[in-house]
């Protein structure tokens, strides 16, 4: 048993009327505990719908979504399953509820009945693992696309999640809010173990991936491992490849081998060693 | 920006503004109803003269203004701030008094003008004077919680405050949380405004010129994108909430539980004993009014 599983999964928007929209189409693929996953694809590829998909947010019209053997479908499994996957938008102000920043983070932990003591404990935990603990009783209207991103972060761990979705959370963010974001993410899978499915559209990103998903038109197009940024069907898709795996691609192609890399660092150290 | 979200909050550490925000309103309630209990004229004049009643509600409007004053010295608010709350209700005052004044049409002994209906006449005038001087102090109170309280603590405090309601099926914390919700996305909602008025205006759209209805009818273009992304903001912010496992009150807890402490218990006493002496002067208890109004007319 995987620990979130899509099986042969539809989902259509207004179905059943003139307007009827199919996000999502048959789609099946399992995701373990402990993996960086990176869902990647073009705008209205139904990554979104995908994302609410995993818990519960959305049902499938057909086919079954499982979180730790839960159906989805079933009603009374949803707290149990939102407990374990949660979610971060793409837009940071449209996810918090409260005018101080603690207040927010509180909101999850609050919902699960936990005890104020521990309540407290996660919040405070939630915030110095985002590194914004220092801003816990400001406002957060005055803070940055970056750091008001990494609050809607906190206030998902807060729920101690097994599961983060981070559904484009980087898109409207400056490259320095990229990275903010990617430095949290990847640190939060290497040392708490915590599942990360990464949804974007920059490669670069996807990069930094165990396992990428490719989405085009409501299906799965490609899925594997990272040696997927080499697979030529995703140049024929559309989709832009980091600049180090573009870079190593044509250079291999004319002759000088620097093998397989997936950041410009990797990239600079097969160029020295090739040479 | 910053003073919409925040109301007009005033940060402070005083021990006004960390008094429990339930008790602040409370003595905020009793502050209003004391002021509905101040008498106008007609009701005093049948019995007594009107020297009592200068004195009574005199004294009664000094017990309150040293309260508001003492109150705004401890909490560190600016007196000015404090002041500054009348200036939306100022026309709406002066128009008041000025039609109390004109067509005063209780027991008057003492008439400068009388024409039709139009009766100005001295017991009018401290009439006037009295309700002016009442409508002030209606506004500057409250305004004086507003400026010590976040409007956080407001709502949770109205959310404690209602709770009994919950046994005849008020839905007092879905009241709360709207309430609360709708103070977070008010700066969201004016930057979103500012956004689309400047994206109109680089289209040449003319806001600022023309009479009112005018400037009405430019907003349109203005309100009607806001409110579509305001429905879009909620949309979003619904799938936020379920997804960090809300299910309304049921099972949840409040990582801040409010306390009541010892400078609770000494604001309530502070006012209660400001609330008695006002009633005193009010109702006349031992007799303190017309005592202090017969002094006044020995004096004299
Ligand atoms: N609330 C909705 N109502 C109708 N159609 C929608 C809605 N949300 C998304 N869609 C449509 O579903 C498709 C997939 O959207 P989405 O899952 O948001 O894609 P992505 O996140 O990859 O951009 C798109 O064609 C989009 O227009
Ligand atoms: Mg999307």
């Amino acid at each position: 048993m995987s620990f979130i599983e899509f099986d042969n999964v539809s989902y259509s928007y207004s179905a059943g009327t003139k307007n009827e929209v199919k996000a999502v189409k048959n789609v099946s693929f399992s995701i373990e505990k402990g993996e960086l996953v990176a869902l990647v694809g073009h705008n209205g590829s139904g990554k979104s719908t995908i994302a609410k998909l995993m818990n519960g947010l959305l049902l499938p019209q057909s086919g079954l979504v499982k979180v730790n053997g839960l159906d989805t479908a079933d009603k009374k499994n949803l707290f149990d399953i939102r407990k374990s996957v949660g979610i971060v938008f793409q837009n940071p102000d449209n996810q918090m509820v409260a005018t101080i920043i603690e207040d927010d983070v509180a909101f999850g932990p609050e919902n699960l009945g936990l005890d104020p003591k521990e309540i407290r404990e996660r919040v405070d935990f939630a915030l110095k693992s985002v590194g914004m603990y220092e801003y816990r009783e400001d406002a957060p209207f005055r803070l940055s696309g970056g750091q008001k991103q990494r609050i809607a972060i906190a206030g998902v761990l807060a729920i101690c999640p097994e599961a983060m979705v981070l559904d484009e959370s980087t898109s409207m963010l400056d490259p320095t809010g990229k990275k903010e974001i990617m430095e949290v993410v990847t640190r939060l899978n290497r040392e708490k173990g915590m599942t990360v499915i990464m949804i974007t559209h920059f490669m670069e990103e996807a990069a930094l991936c165990d396992k990428i998903i490719v989405m085009n038109d409501g299906s799965v197009a490609l899925s594997g491992g990272r040696q997927t940024l080499y697979d030529d069907r995703l140049v024929e898709l559309g989709l832009k490849l980091p600049m180090s795996c573009s870079v190593a691609k044509r250079l291999n192609k004319s002759g000088m081998n620097v093998g397989e890399v997936y950041t410009p660092e990797q990239l600079a150290e097969a160029i020295c060693r090739s040479l | 920006m910053r003073d919409v979200s925040f109301g007009q909050y005033y940060p402070s550490k005083s021990v006004v503004h960390r008094m429990d925000a339930r008790i602040k309103i409370i003595i905020s309630l009793c502050y209003i109803v004391l002021l509905i209990l101040v008498p106008t004229i007609d009701r005093f004049l049948d019995k007594g003269r009107l020297g009592d009643y200068i004195v009574s509600v005199g004294a009664t409007f000094i017990v309150i203004i040293l309260f508001l004053l003492m109150v705004t010295l401890i909490s560190k608010v600016p007196p000015l701030k404090v002041l500054k709350s009348v200036k939306s209700v100022i026309f709406l005052v002066i128009f008041t008094a000025v039609i109390l004044v004109l067509f005063y049409g209780g027991t008057s002994n003492h008439i400068y003008f009388h024409k039709g209906i139009i009766n100005i006449s001295l017991e009018g005038i401290i009439n006037s004077i009295a309700m002016a001087i009442r409508l002030f102090l209606l506004v500057m109170g409250p305004s004086l919680l507003t400026l010590t309280t976040t409007p956080v603590e407001l709502t949770d405090g109205i959310e404690s405050l209602l709770k009994p309601l919950k046994l005849i099926k008020v839905p007092v914390h879905e009241i709360a949380l709207i309430m609360s919700i709708a103070l977070r996305l008010i700066p969201n909602l004016i930057e979103e405004a500012d956004k689309i008025r400047s994206a109109q205006k680089a289209r040449c759209a003319d806001f600022d010129s023309g009479n009112i209805f005018k400037r009405a009818k430019a907003m349109l273009p203005i309100l009607v994108p806001l409110l579509i992304s305001s429905f879009r903001r909620a949309d979003e912010l619904a799938y936020a909430m379920d997804s960090r496992c809300y299910r309304g009150a049921k099972g949840r807890t409040r990582m801040k539980i409010m306390r009541l402490g010892i400078r609770d218990l000494f604001g309530m006493l502070f006012f209660a004993a400001m609330f008695f002496v006002a009633l005193m002067f009010i109702y006349d208890f031992f007799g303190v009014s017309t005592a202090l109004a017969n002094l006044a007319y020995s004096l004299i």
